[in-house]
């Protein structure tokens, strides 16, 4: 399989700087709200950058823009990561290989590096300047289960996206993949404040795969970090493990649909 | 290699036939020219050959194994299709090695040999973003040719190339014969077709008919 990952350079610098930029950007914007909610909680500061979209304040756009824009850099140097290495080079591959599915593997794979690297560069800026500011764990034992926790449920919704239009891409258009996926990705959000304000099966949310990713819709969020959480809003049985469950199946769902369909498509 | 046979093989995308009922043998050695319009369907039979896509209706035996059913694709194959596509941050030399990595069938030296062989430098640090066009489409058929396949599949070989390019190329697909090599090559310059080919087709609106002219 490594025979069919190449690490595009540029492109792991590219994430890297903007995961860091991001990462300042994100600090400056919630490091006032920090100081005064706190006492100097690091838990805090990331789940005011990565971990809560204020539910009521969606249809604003403000919490949304912001809850999206990790995601947009993403989308813009990855969304057609598959896509166009299919396209450019599949004709020189599959002429020389029968290995269709191990090369989706392989691709697979990488687009989980870089996103794995984007996030993990985001963290750990946010976590060294934090400490430099004088931001430190509040509860050590609860501060990591939040930091972990946001991390793994970004990783994996971020990599859901990004498989479903990269696999979209491999049928149509980027452009008609980009906004199926995103305009989907939007919808659910706004169906999910729809159904919080009119308070009506609420427990559908948890079921939406665009949902998954937001730590403090969840149950069982630490005490420790309640307090910087806007709106008071957790769904029931909604736990962290659940979603990290219900997004490995969705992810090993769109790898077997990837195989299988690359496996049977013409290359044009 | 010894023969390319197409058998009634038709290919339809959105209920427009773009290959109709193909019906014919290619012997191996030779090289046979096909001289079309855009749009003719000259590409998709040359992706149908590769095994790219699948017929709607018909065959491919090639030496006598049915394509998508005993392969998936001729087994030592070189190609060219449409514009040459590499990655586009890695040198000449690296992009080839990493393709010849696939198969692990030859060295460096063998792939210094054949980019050499086209007219560039091996040693050249340049990436292939910073290629002219004329040398990216020398890298690509310098690809094409460096597994020494049994079956080359050129389509449109001479574009972006100049006079001397032209000559060249030329020159690499006659040798290739001499080695016994069956070349399929494309092109709308009549004179590639004139002058290589043994044997030439005109694809007309998805049709193939042999000519003299």
């Amino acid at each position: 399989m490594e025979k069919y990952i190449k690490l595009n350079y540029l492109l792991l610098t590219r994430l890297f700087l903007t995961g860091s930029i991001l990462s300042i950007f994100l600090f400056l914007v919630n490091i006032q709200r920090v100081d005064i909610l706190s006492d100097k909680s690091l838990e805090g500061i990331f789940l005011l950058s990565f971990g809560d979209l204020n539910i009521s304040g969606i249809k604003y756009g403000i919490p949304l823009l912001f809850w999206l824009l990790p995601m947009v850099f993403l989308l813009y140097f990855l969304g057609d990561d598959m896509a166009s290495d299919f396209g450019r080079n599949a004709v020189y591959i599959f002429t020389r290989t029968h290995q269709r599915k191990i090369w989706f593997l392989a691709k697979s794979l990488s687009l989980f590096f870089y996103i794995f690297l984007y996030y993990f560069v985001q963290f750990f800026v946010l976590w060294i300047i934090a400490s430099v500011y004088g931001l430190h764990l509040v509860n050590s034992e609860e501060g990591i289960f939040v930091i972990l926790s946001m991390l793994i449920l970004l990783i994996l919704q971020s990599f859901i996206v990004l498989l479903m239009i990269n696999l979209l891409a491999l049928r149509t258009t980027q452009i008609i993949a980009y906004t199926i996926v995103f305009a989907g990705y939007i919808a659910s959000l706004f169906f999910s404040n729809f159904l919080y304000e009119i308070q009506w099966c609420i427990g559908i949310i948890k079921w939406l795969p665009f949902t998954q990713g937001i730590f403090s819709w969840h149950n069982g969020i630490p005490s420790s970090v309640i307090a910087f959480i806007v709106t008071d809003f957790h769904l029931q049985n909604f736990s962290v493990l659940f979603s990290i469950i219900y997004q490995v199946v969705i992810t090993t769902l769109l790898i077997i649909l990837g195989t299988h369909k690359i496996e049977d498509m013409d290359i044009f | 290699m010894k023969s390319i046979e197409f058998i009634n093989v038709k290919k339809s995308i959105k209920n427009k036939e773009i290959l109709k009922n193909i019906s014919v043998k290619l012997e191996c050695g030779k090289i046979y020219g096909f001289f079309g319009r855009n749009g003719s369907g000259k590409t998709m039979l040359f992706r149908a050959v590769c095994g790219l896509i699948k017929p709607t209706s018909g065959e491919i035996h090639i030496n006598g194994k049915t394509l998508h059913k005993d392969m998936s694709f001729p087994e030592n194959v070189g190609v060219i299709i449409e514009s040459p596509g590499f990655w586009e941050y890695y040198t000449g030399f690296k992009n080839l090695k990493l393709l010849a990595s696939i198969k692990r069938k030859i060295s460096d030296e063998q792939i210094r040999s054949s980019i050499e062989r086209v007219g560039l430098n091996p040693d050249d640090d340049r990436v292939f973003k910073k290629y002219s066009l004329g040398m990216k489409q020398r890298l690509a058929i310098a690809q094409a040719i460096m597994e020494e396949p049994d079956l080359l599949i050129l389509d449109e070989p001479t574009n972006a190339l100049d006079e001397q390019g032209i000559n060249l190329v030329r020159k690499i697909l006659l040798e290739e014969k001499k080695r016994g090599t069956t070349i399929l090559i494309a092109s709308h310059n009549k004179e590639d077709i004139e002058l290589l080919s043994d044997v030439k087709f005109r694809m007309n609106d998805g049709r193939l008919e042999q000519f003299n002219g």
